[in-house]
C-alpha cells in the first residue's frame, strides 16, 4: 500500500544547513504537486547550538509539521540522543558515519560529506541526503533533478555534482535494502501554488493591501518583515526604513498615518511592550495603524527563537486606560497573507490600531498556498475628509472622516482627551462622549467570518491563531474516531462576530487548546460568558495531535455531560 | 480660554516665556507662507507634553495640521510625517524635560539623519506643569520640589550635546525677542536638514534660572 505522507526531521548543529536541507526537500516536493509544511526551530545565536526542522509531504493538504518521524536525519551524536525517540516504529534514522551511534537496527549510516566530495561539490551533502530519502520513499529522483536544474540555473557545473550527489546517496541508501513504502504521486493542482513562509505572507498581504510605509526595529522572531519591506517596499511614495527603536517605530507610524499613508510596523513581545503608550496614543488619536507581533515565548527577553501564544492579552489591552484593541490572528500562511490585508482594511475603517498576532512556529513555517488572485482582494481605502477649514474631526459618536495634511481642515490630532476640534479638555461630559465614541467604532468590525461545523454538539473545540492546524489535525481525528464534537474557529479574535459569540454561549463547553500558561483565549471568552476551559502548553513548541487528541477527549469527558460517540 | 475655541481652557501663567515663542512661531510661519505661497495647512506642528507642548492649541489666525502626542516622542512622531510627506514643513515644540530627559534617545538618531525639520526647544529648567520638579537644565545644587536639599547632578549644556550629536542647525535664543527669535525660527525651517532653536523661556512661576 502506498503511504499518503512523509515526515522527516533534520537536526545537528547552527550552519549545518539542517534548514536549508528541510526547505531544499520542501520546495522540491511542492514543485512536482505535493502537500507541503515545514517547521523550523534554533536557538538565538548565529552559529553552532542545537537547531531542527521538519518537513512533512502529503498527497493532501498538510495540517501540522506531524507528531512522529518517518525518518530522522542526524548531523551530529546530540542530534541522535535528542530526537531518536520521536521516531515511529518502523521509521530509519540517517546519521553521518562520521560519529558512532548506540547499537540501533533503525540506524543507516552514510559518510554524507565524502559523498559530497565525491560527487565534486563539498556543499552538497544536502543533496546526499535528499538522495536518500527519494530512495526510503521510493520518490522518482527526477523530482529532485528537475528542482536543481531550475535553482541552479545556468551554472551547469554546480547542476552536475548536485545531482550526482542525490545519485550517490540514493544508491548508498538502496544498498541498505531498507524501504519505507512509496509515497503516493502528487496530484499537480490546477492551480497555480506558492511555498512561502508566514512572514512573507504577511508582507506580500500587507503589499497587497496597499501599504504605503514600513519602519521597524530589529527583533526576532519579526526580522524577515524588515527585511523583505526594506528590499521590496521601494516604488514610488513607498517608504521602508529601519528606526532605532520600537518606540520610534510606533511612534513614526502614527505621524506617517496622520499624514495620509497606510503604515505599520512589525515587533515581538518585547517590542509590543515598548510600544504601550504609542498604542494607546493611536487609539485616543483615532489614527489608523497596524502592529504585528510575532510572538516568542516568556515575558522581557523570554524565549526569542520559540514559540508561543501568551501575548493575547497585552495584545487586547497593551495600554492603560480604556483601551480594547481588535485583533486579528492567522493560523495557517494562507491566512497570513489575508490577514493582513484585513488588519490594514480594519485600520482604516475604523481609524485606530490593529494587532495582528502571528508567533514563531508560523512565522518560520514554509506551507504550500493557492496563489492569491489580487484581482479578488478587497483593498479598503480611507474615508478621507475634503471640505473646507473649520472641521470638527472628533465630532459625535461615531467614526467621521479623516482629514489629510496639505488640504482643509486642520485639526490637532491629541493624546490628551480632547473636544471636537481636537483641543484638550477636562469636561466630563467630553470625555463620556469620546470613550463612548472609541469603542462605538469597534461596531464596524462586528462583520468577521468564522468556520463553524457540527454547530448543534453541546462540546466543542476552538482553538486560535498557529494552533489551528493541529487542533484541526485533532478534531478530523476525533470525528473519525466517531466522537460528537463540534468546531469553531476565527482569526478575527476581538471584536468577534456577534454571531458566533452567540453560539458560543450556548455551549456546554468549549475547549481552548492555546500555547500559554493561563488559558488567555479562554479566560477572555468567559469574560464574554463562554463556558471555556483552556488546554495549555507552554514548552516554546508547537502542539502534538496525538496529545491534543488525548487532552480533548479526557476534557470532553470529565464534563457531566461527555463527549459521546455517536 | 482661547478666542478660536471657548471650550479650551488651558492658560500659561501671566508672564511665562512660552507667549513670546508661540508669537515667534506665528511670526515665522505666516513669513514663510508668505515667501512659499503654500497656506497653512501645509505645515504641521508636533508637540511635546507639558507647558510648552500646549502651544500648538493657541495658535492664532489660520491653524496649521497640529499633532499633540505623548511625552517625549515629538520627534519619532515628527519623523514619520516627514518620511511620509517630504512636502510638509514640520515644526516640533517641546520643552526641556520633554525634549531633554524623556526625549533624549530620540535626538541623535534624527541627527544622524539630519531629519529636515525645524525643533523649537521651550527651556525653562524646570518641570512647570507638573509644578516645579527639577529638569535636565535645573542648575545643580538648586531646590526644587524633587530636589528639596539641592539638585545633586549638574546641569545639562543642551548646545554642547547638540554639537556633539552632529545637529547640522543649531540656534539659541529668547522668549522676550519674538521678531529676532522669528528670524532664527524661520532660518530653521529654511534649512535643510536637522534644525534646533533652543529658546531661554523662563517659568515665571517656578522662577528657576536656566542660563
Amino acid at each position: 500500500m502506498q503511504r499518503q505522507d512523509f515526515v522527516a526531521r533534520f537536526a545537528g548543529e547552527g550552519g549545518q544547513g539542517v534548514v536549508t536541507a528541510a526547505e531544499m526537500l520542501a520546495r522540491a516536493a511542492a514543485s512536482v504537486g505535493y502537500h507541503v509544511q515545514t517547521f523550523a526551530t534554533f536557538p538565538s545565536q548565529i552559529m553552532g547550538g542545537p537547531t531542527w526542522t521538519q518537513t512533512r509531504i502529503s498527497t493532501t493538504p498538510v495540517l501540522s509539521p506531524g507528531d512522529d518521524l518517518d525518518v530522522l536525519v542526524a548531523l551530529n551524536r546530540e542530534a541522535y540522543d535528542t530526537h531518536q525517540e520521536e521516531v515511529r516504529d518502523g521509521g530509519v534514522v540517517l546519521h553521518d558515519s562520521a560519529f558512532d551511534i548506540p547499537s540501533d537496527n533503525r540506524a543507516i549510516g552514510m559518510p554524507f560529506d565524502e559523498l559530497a566530495k565525491q560527487a565534486g561539490e563539498a556543499r552538497a551533502a544536502n543533496m546526499v541526503i535528499i538522495g536518500a530519502l527519494a530512495h526510503l520513499v521510493n520518490m522518482p529522483l527526477s523530482y529532485f533533478e528537475e528542482f536543481v536544474r531550475q535553482r541552479f540555473k545556468g551554472r551547469d557545473a554546480i547542476i552536475a555534482s548536485n545531482i550526482k550527489a542525490l545519485g550517490l546517496g540514493h544508491e548508498h541508501a538502496a544498498s541498505s535494502e531498507v524501504q519505507l513504502g512509496e509515497l503516493g504521486s502528487p496530484t499537480k493542482p490546477a492551480y497555480e501554488q506558492l511555498l512561502i513562509k508566514g512572514n512573507e505572507a504577511l508582507c506580500l498581504g500587507a503589499m497587497a493591501a496597499g501599504l504605503d510605509f514600513y519602519v521597524g526595529y530589529p527583533i526576532s522572531p519579526a526580522t524577515p518583515i524588515l527585511v523583505f519591506m526594506e528590499r521590496n517596499l521601494v516604488d514610488h511614495g513607498k517608504f521602508a526604513y529601519q528606526v532605532s527603536s520600537e518606540i520610534e517605530a510606533i511612534n513614526s507610524v502614527l505621524g506617517a498615518s496622520f499624514s495620509g499613508k497606510k503604515a505599520m510596523t512589525a515587533t515581538s513581545g518585547p517590542g509590543l511592550s515598548l510600544m504601550s503608550e504609542g498604542l494607546g496614543l493611536g487609539w485616543i488619536a483615532e489614527i489608523p495603524a497596524v502592529v504585528v507581533d510575532v510572538q516568542r515565548g516568556g515575558p522581557a527577553t523570554g524565549l526569542p527563537t520559540k514559540t508561543e501564544q501568551s501575548d493575547l492579552l497585552a495584545a487586547l489591552h497593551p495600554a492603560h486606560g480604556d483601551v480594547r484593541l481588535p485583533i486579528i490572528a492567522p493560523g495557517s500562511v494562507e491566512e497570513c497573507f489575508y490577514g493582513m490585508i484585513n488588519a490594514i482594511n480594519w485600520a482604516e475603517r475604523y481609524q485606530g490600531p490593529v494587532i495582528l498576532l502571528s508567533e514563531h512556529s508560523l512565522a518560520e513555517r514554509s506551507q504550500n498556498i493557492l496563489k492569491p488572485d489580487l484581482s479578488k482582494v478587497v483593498v479598503e481605502g480611507r474615508k478621507v475628509y475634503k471640505g473646507s477649514d473649520g472641521y470638527l474631526r472628533y465630532d459625535g459618536f461615531e467614526m467621521s472622516p479623516f482629514p489629510v495634511p496639505g488640504h482643509p481642515g486642520s485639526y490637532v490630532a491629541n493624546g490628551s482627551e480632547h473636544d471636537a476640534m481636537g483641543d484638550t479638555t477636562h469636561l466630563p461630559s467630553r470625555h463620556v462622549q469620546m470613550t463612548q465614541r472609541r469603542f462605538s467604532k469597534l461596531k464596524l468590525l462586528e462583520n468577521g467570518t468564522y468556520e463553524a461545523e457540527n454547530q448543534s454538539e453541546p462540546i466543542a473545540v476552538m482553538t486560535w491563531g498557529g494552533s489551528k492546524g493541529p487542533t484541526q489535525e485533532a478534531y478530523n481525528a476525533l470525528i473519525a474516531q466517531g466522537y460528537r464534537i463540534g468546531w469553531y474557529y476565527t482569526t478575527q479574535l476581538h471584536p468577534l462576530p456577534p454571531k458566533l459569540l452567540e453560539e458560543l454561549r450556548h455551549k456546554e463547553l468549549v475547549i481552548v487548546p492555546e500555547l500559554n500558561y493561563q488559558g488567555q483565549f479562554a479566560s477572555i471568552l468567559r469574560s464574554m460568558g463562554v463556558r471555556a476551559e483552556a488546554i495549555t502548553q507552554y514548552i516554546g513548541l508547537p502542539f502534538k495531535v496525538r496529545e491534543l487528541v488525548k487532552n480533548i477527549t479526557e476534557m470532553a469527558n470529565s464534563h457531566k455531560k461527555g463527549m459521546v460517540k455517536a | 480660554m482661547s478666542a478660536k475655541n471657548p471650550e479650551y481652557d488651558f492658560k500659561w501663567c501671566p508672564g511665562c516665556g512660552d507667549f513670546g515663542v508661540r508669537r515667534a512661531l506665528e511670526f515665522a510661519v505666516a513669513d514663510r507662507s508668505k515667501r512659499t505661497g503654500l497656506s497653512m495647512e501645509n505645515n504641521v506642528v508636533v508637540a511635546g507634553i507639558g507647558c510648552s507642548g500646549n502651544l500648538v492649541h493657541l495658535l492664532e489666525g489660520p491653524q496649521p495640521y497640529g499633532f499633540h502626542g505623548i511625552h517625549g516622542r515629538s520627534l519619532p512622531i515628527a519623523l514619520g510625517v516627514k518620511m511620509a510627506r517630504p512636502e510638509l514643513n514640520v515644526i516640533i515644540v517641546a520643552g526641556d524635560g520633554d525634549f531633554l530627559s524623556i526625549g533624549a534617545e530620540h535626538i541623535g538618531p534624527q541627527a544622524a539623519r539630519n531629519l529636515n525639520v525645524c525643533c523649537v526647544i521651550m527651556d525653562n529648567g524646570v518641570y512647570g506643569l507638573t509644578k516645579g520638579q527639577s529638569s535636565p537644565t535645573t542648575h545643580f545644587g538648586q531646590t526644587t520640589s524633587s530636589t528639596p536639599y539641592g539638585k545633586i547632578e549638574d546641569a545639562m549644556n543642551p548646545l554642547d550635546m547638540y554639537l556633539t550629536m552632529g545637529v547640522s542647525f543649531i540656534a539659541s535664543g529668547f522668549s522676550s525677542q519674538p521678531r529676532v527669535l522669528a528670524k532664527l525660527i524661520g532660518e530653521g525651517m529654511d534649512h535643510q536638514g536637522f534644525a534646533l532653536v533652543h529658546v531661554q523661556s523662563p517659568c515665571t512661576t517656578s522662577m528657576t534660572p536656566t542660563t
